[in-house]
């Protein structure tokens, strides 16, 4: 009935709250979105299991593998499926050459793990088929369909190539490396890819690092160190601790979950601040209630209730707000709303009200009914 | 008639800065069913402090509060709670009434803080607003009442609930004369005609005659309790002149 009657003080408030959940969800959104642009082709890969090379820090570029490593890993008792996976960062156009788009170009085994499944068209072929598949996000940025050609754009030996390649399927996001992705068959990849001037023998490798999918899931550990210790100089690791080991993505992340973190401590005072000052003009009306027999517990759940409605209706406002104000930005800022840390935003901000009411419940608790005679124990 | 409320040797003594200050000294009354008493006496001589130890909220450093057959002094916040909610009824000095509830809602909170059916609760206390003259403002909000309007709806909140008890604290204090009579005059009819036991503290000697007795407090202890109003007044004048200079010459003057 107070917020009925009131409903102009407490909307004031809801406002301020959605304005911060405005703040805090496009900040978790937008984390989200660069952290996808960042892993999304690593976080998605069907194998559980990914080898480096010993010395590569967990760095994809950098992770240079022998040939034989992979046969190797395939022999090995609880390996399901291994395959292979070669990386390098090239530029795309049409075959009108029209536009540039850079791209994440991996090489891939057709049918093994590593090859993202093709939601449009179909998966490669064979080996040597001069075919692609492109990630949702090179079809969005460029227009690209299943049946069109794909020019890749190659610096070798100093020299540009041009390399015709059809379009066979479209997989979803695959971003990598702040750069959408294209996936050709691994031998075709080792013709196209870049390759240095003066041959200093790593145009030979023929791939960076190999996705192994296991018999059993549940033993992820046993299998990485067997694996570890069968082989030399390679490091097997999980998708997770891969892709947080990508340059940059967890100081990415720290900055954004500070930047949360204050903006939920603001949020958190404001509420508190609000609800303080509302209980301290009403200690009067509060003692009264008391003197005429309200329970402490129906003080507490009416005060409860305010804060959480005004609260939600504030967190609701807010994300709407931010769902409208995404759609209204260009799709190359990477947004996106039903990431995990987007929802551990929202449930934070859920939390907010209520934390910030703590003070004031409990100075409501402790108001006595006594100052409703003017009196004070 | 039914004895409601026994004050039984009450006692308030606080401690400051080492000194022990008794607010309340020895007190003993009782109330039986209809009867109206005024608490009177000078500012600081312990009526508000006899009324708080009445209505469960102060603890007696000594004696006891017997209402209704119950103990005070025997039960816990949360039965004492329930016991001023239940059969005890209220008027403030002030903050009397929640501001964004409407007459009728001001007067209803008491039946919902009692779990009581609204539906009859609802007609009731139409009924009682009305015979108080505000069957035409039901619906208005406290800012929107004058004072007067504003204490009579708090005199039906505080019978609504069928109370053994009403307490009056200072009713008058914010009331220009006419309406400071017009007020206890309906209070105390109330009272009488629900057969409910008042009690009301003032220090405005001008509304003894509405009440059935009046007890004199000076210094926390009784020195007068009487039925006859013209006796107070004249013992008060002649004995306690600080009392008469407080309340001012035209009091004695309207009085006799």
């Amino acid at each position: 009935m107070e917020m009925w009657r009131n409903w102009g003080r407490f909307l004031l408030v809801s406002l301020v709250v959605a304005l911060i959940t405005l703040l805090v969800v496009f900040l978790a959104g937008l984390a989200e979105g660069l952290s996808l642009s960042n892993r999304e082709f690593l976080g998605k890969l069907d194998g559980e299991l990914i080898v480096f090379q010993e010395q590569a820090n967990l760095s994809l570029p950098s992770s240079q593998l022998r040939n034989d490593t992979k046969r190797k890993i395939s022999r090995l008792s609880s390996v399901g499926e291994v395959g292979a996976i070669g990386f390098s960062s090239v530029f795309v156009t049409n075959d009108r050459n029209e536009w540039e788009e850079g791209v994440s170009l991996f090489g891939v085994e057709p049918g093994k793990p590593g090859e993202p499944i093709a939601l449009e068209g179909r998966q490669l072929d064979s080996d040597r088929a001069k075919e692609a598949i492109i990630g949702r996000n090179v079809a969005l940025s460029t227009g690209l369909m299943v049946g069109d050609t794909l020019v890749i754009k190659s610096t070798q030996a100093g020299e540009e190539e041009l390399h015709s390649l059809e379009i066979v399927g479209i997989s979803d996001g695959q971003q990598f490396f702040f750069q959408p992705s294209v996936f050709v068959p691994l031998q075709i990849w080792d013709l196209i890819r870049p390759t240095p001037i003066v041959d200093n023998g790593l145009s030979s490798i023929t791939y960076n690092i190999v996705n192994v999918k296991m018999v059993d899931s549940s033993k992820e550990e046993d299998l990485a160190q067997l694996i570890q210790q069968e082989i030399q100089d390679i490091e097997v690791t999980d998708r997770r601790t891969a892709y947080e080991a990508v340059p940059g993505y967890q100081d990415q992340q720290r900055t954004f979950n500070t930047q949360q973190g204050f903006t939920l401590l603001i949020g958190i005072l404001v509420v508190g601040g609000f609800f303080q000052i509302q209980t301290l003009q009403k200690v009067g009306q509060v003692g009264m209630l008391k003197a005429l027999g309200t329970p402490n517990l129906v003080v507490s759940l009416t005060t409860t209730a305010q804060i959480f409605v005004t609260n939600s209706l504030g967190v609701l406002i807010g994300a709407l707000a931010t769902v409208l104000l995404a759609s209204a930005l260009p799709s190359s800022i990477p947004i996106v709303f039903v990431g995990r840390q987007v929802m551990i935003a929202l449930v934070a901000l859920l939390f907010v009200g209520p934390l910030g009411g703590l003070v004031s419940l409990r100075y409501l608790t402790k108001v006595e009914p006594l100052t409703a005679l003017g009196l004070s124990s | 008639m039914t004895l409601v409320l026994k004050a039984d040797e009450l006692r308030k003594q606080y401690t400051v800065d080492g000194d022990t200050i008794t607010a309340v000294d020895n007190i003993s009354f009782e109330l039986k069913a209809g009867e109206f008493i005024a608490i009177v006496g000078p500012s600081g001589s312990g009526k508000t402090t006899l009324l708080a130890m009445i209505a469960g909220l102060l603890t007696p450093t000594n004696g006891r509060v017997i209402l209704a057959g119950d103990d005070l002094s025997l039960l816990n916040d949360k039965q004492l709670a329930a016991l001023r909610r239940q059969r005890i009824g209220f008027t403030f000095q002030a903050n009397n009434l929640v501001p964004f509830l409407t007459a009728q809602q001001n007067v209803e909170l008491m039946l919902r803080l009692n779990g009581r059916p609204l539906k009859d609760g609802r007609l009731r206390a139409q009924e009682l607003l009305s015979s108080l003259g505000l069957g035409e403002r039901l619906n208005s909000l406290p800012s929107q009442l004058s004072a007067g309007q504003k204490q009579r709806v708090v005199i039906a909140r505080s019978l609504i609930h069928d109370p053994d008890l009403v307490l009056a604290d200072e009713p008058t204090a914010s009331l220009d004369t006419n309406l400071a009579y017009q007020v206890v005059e309906t209070f105390a009819e109330l009272i009488h005609e629900q057969k409910r036991a008042g009690i009301m503290v003032t220090h405005d000697l001008r509304m003894c005659r509405f009440v059935d007795r009046v007890i004199q407090i000076v210094d926390g202890q009784i020195i007068q309790s009487t039925d006859d109003c013209n006796e107070l007044e004249a013992l008060a004048n002649l004995e306690y002149p600080d009392i008469s200079t407080e309340l001012g010459e035209e009091v004695w003057t309207n009085s006799n």
